[in-house]
């Protein structure tokens, strides 16, 4: 034991080092009881041990000398593959498993970083409306890609730290792009590839009535995460329709713009996917004008 | 090349709000809206001559304000002629169209027998200019293309645009004008051009 070894004014400190770390230990503990409890299935892979490896499910040694098992590349667990199977989905990823912020499952990014939603999201939302909602052409005209690559970066090596302040990027387009590229980038996208016919669906829908029924069944096969990202993006982009007289933008407008942003169909039919983006343009529009009542 | 068909296919590219839809509505109906909205991709048709019979001049206006890598390649290796479009109001607008020649050249091979343009739009807005015409020359003397600057709005240098593009696809002989259906008013922009087109 190390503990036998150190002296008085070594104990001293780890102590206060525990104290300390306990103390952190509580504060996020009480930020995650407030932070909604998203589930989260694990993203197993099978694995090879080094040493004698015991399951942490069944508890039982974890046999041979190559894949003896599989490890949950978000949160580390280790487990037979036979039990991989029964374990619930109480995934709670961690940062050193997770590295990156965007291309990164949104759900997993959440949980990581103990957040309702993606830093990235909220974030950008409160730059742009701070000082971008009556610039013309917003999420319309584009900035350097270079830039936006480089918020990218920023995001991906300092997560909530980022720095995307006026004096770090003065054109408010490089914030949007860079926003854009987020939801673009997702492995699954906002509207995930399980509800995109639904939502497809409702946009075939020309009874205004029956199609704002048909979106609200829709949202509810969204994750919670997902949705209530959603949720965030419609009422921001609802506000920026509120400046529409200086930026330009209507609610068709950020349709156009944000329907294949947001959705992406399941397989990539180069003409199935084009004759959905009507659709697509439709429902986010439908989304944002009537965000008030659907979620 | 892809399959001997008759449509001569031309794509045109460009940041969002440049005016690429602008340039195009305005060349094919001649019309000019002040509306504001964006693109997601529309398709124009326009029956032009080509090796002394008909041929589908196909226009391809694509989205600015949100890249697709797959669609941006699908147009770009479907394309027979290319038409880059920048904003001389935003240096910007210019900056992006970097990388869609980039991709062009490295679908296309080369772009030596390939006609491409680079248009500065927008013209007319004289005040707010960011790019001198100059540098619009210098940008199009390093990607061996032709250079034009244009204005939709006031209907300056559009159908010329559309001409040279065509004049400079060396592959066929083609035209805007169809045999015995010339307007008074391509008549003229010929005669002001000094240039004769085929007939």
């Amino acid at each position: 034991n190390r503990g036998g070894r150190i002296g008085g004014e070594q104990q001293e400190s780890l102590l206060s080092d525990w104290l300390l770390t306990s103390l952190v230990r509580r504060a996020t503990l009480r930020e995650s009881d407030l932070a909604p409890k998203y589930e989260k299935v694990h993203n197993f892979k099978v694995h090879t041990f080094r040493g004698p490896h015991w399951c942490e499910y069944c508890a039982n040694f974890m046999w041979g000398l190559i894949a003896q098992g599989v490890k949950c590349a978000d949160c580390g667990l280790n487990v037979h593959k036979q039990c991989s199977k029964v374990v619930p989905n109480d995934c709670q990823p961690d940062l050193r498993h997770v590295k990156k912020v965007y291309s990164c499952d949104l759900t997993t990014l959440v949980k990581a970083h103990n957040t309702k939603r993606p830093m990235v999201v909220d974030m950008c939302i409160q730059e742009i409306e701070a000082r971008g909602l009556q610039s013309e052409g917003l999420y319309r005209i584009s900035g350097f890609s270079e830039l936006i690559e480089d918020v990218k970066l920023a995001f991906d090596r300092d997560g909530e730290k980022a720095d995307i302040s006026s004096n770090a990027y003065e054109d408010i387009n490089i914030i949007t792009g860079a926003l854009k590229l987020y939801f673009r980038e997702l492995p699954i996208p906002l509207i995930t590839y399980d509800a995109y016919p639904r939502f497809i669906e409702t946009g075939k829908i020309t009874d205004p009535e029956k199609r704002l029924e048909s979106l609200h069944e829709a949202l509810k096969l969204l994750p919670p995460a997902h949705c209530e990202t959603l949720r965030y993006l419609m009422a921001h982009l609802k506000r920026v329709t509120q400046y529409e007289k200086e930026n330009l933008m209507s609610s068709e407008n950020l349709g156009i713009v944000f329907g294949p942003t947001l959705m992406r169909a399941p397989e990539l039919d180069a003409m199935t996917a084009l004759n959905d983006i009507r659709y697509q343009r439709l429902v986010v529009e439908t989304l944002i004008t009537n965000e008030d009542v659907l979620f | 090349m892809p399959e001997q068909s008759n449509d001569y296919r031309v794509v045109v590219f460009g940041a969002g709000g440049v005016g690429k839809s602008s340039l195009v509505l305005r060349f094919v109906k001649g019309t000019f809206r002040d509306t504001y909205i964006p693109t997601v991709e529309d398709t124009y048709r326009q029956v032009i001559s080509c090796d002394k019979s008909v041929c589908t001049l196909q226009i391809t206006d694509t989205t600015g304000s949100h890249q697709f890598p797959a669609m941006q390649r699908l147009s770009i290796s479907k394309g027979h002629a290319f038409i880059l479009v920048y904003s001389i109001t935003s240096r910007q607008s210019l900056e992006e169209l970097k990388p869609i020649y980039q991709q062009v050249l490295a679908i296309k091979g080369s772009t030596e027998s390939i006609p491409i343009m680079l248009v500065g739009n927008k013209s007319d807005e004289m005040a707010q200019r960011e790019v001198e015409t100059k540098e619009g020359e210098a940008q199009a003397t390093a990607w061996k293309c032709a250079f034009m600057e244009t204005s939709a709005k006031t209907n300056s240098n559009v159908k010329e645009l559309f001409q040279e593009l065509l004049a400079l696809e060396k592959k066929r002989d083609m035209s805007l004008s169809i045999d015995g259906k010339r307007s008074g008013k391509q008549k003229r922009a010929d005669k002001l051009k000094g240039k004769c087109s085929v007939m």
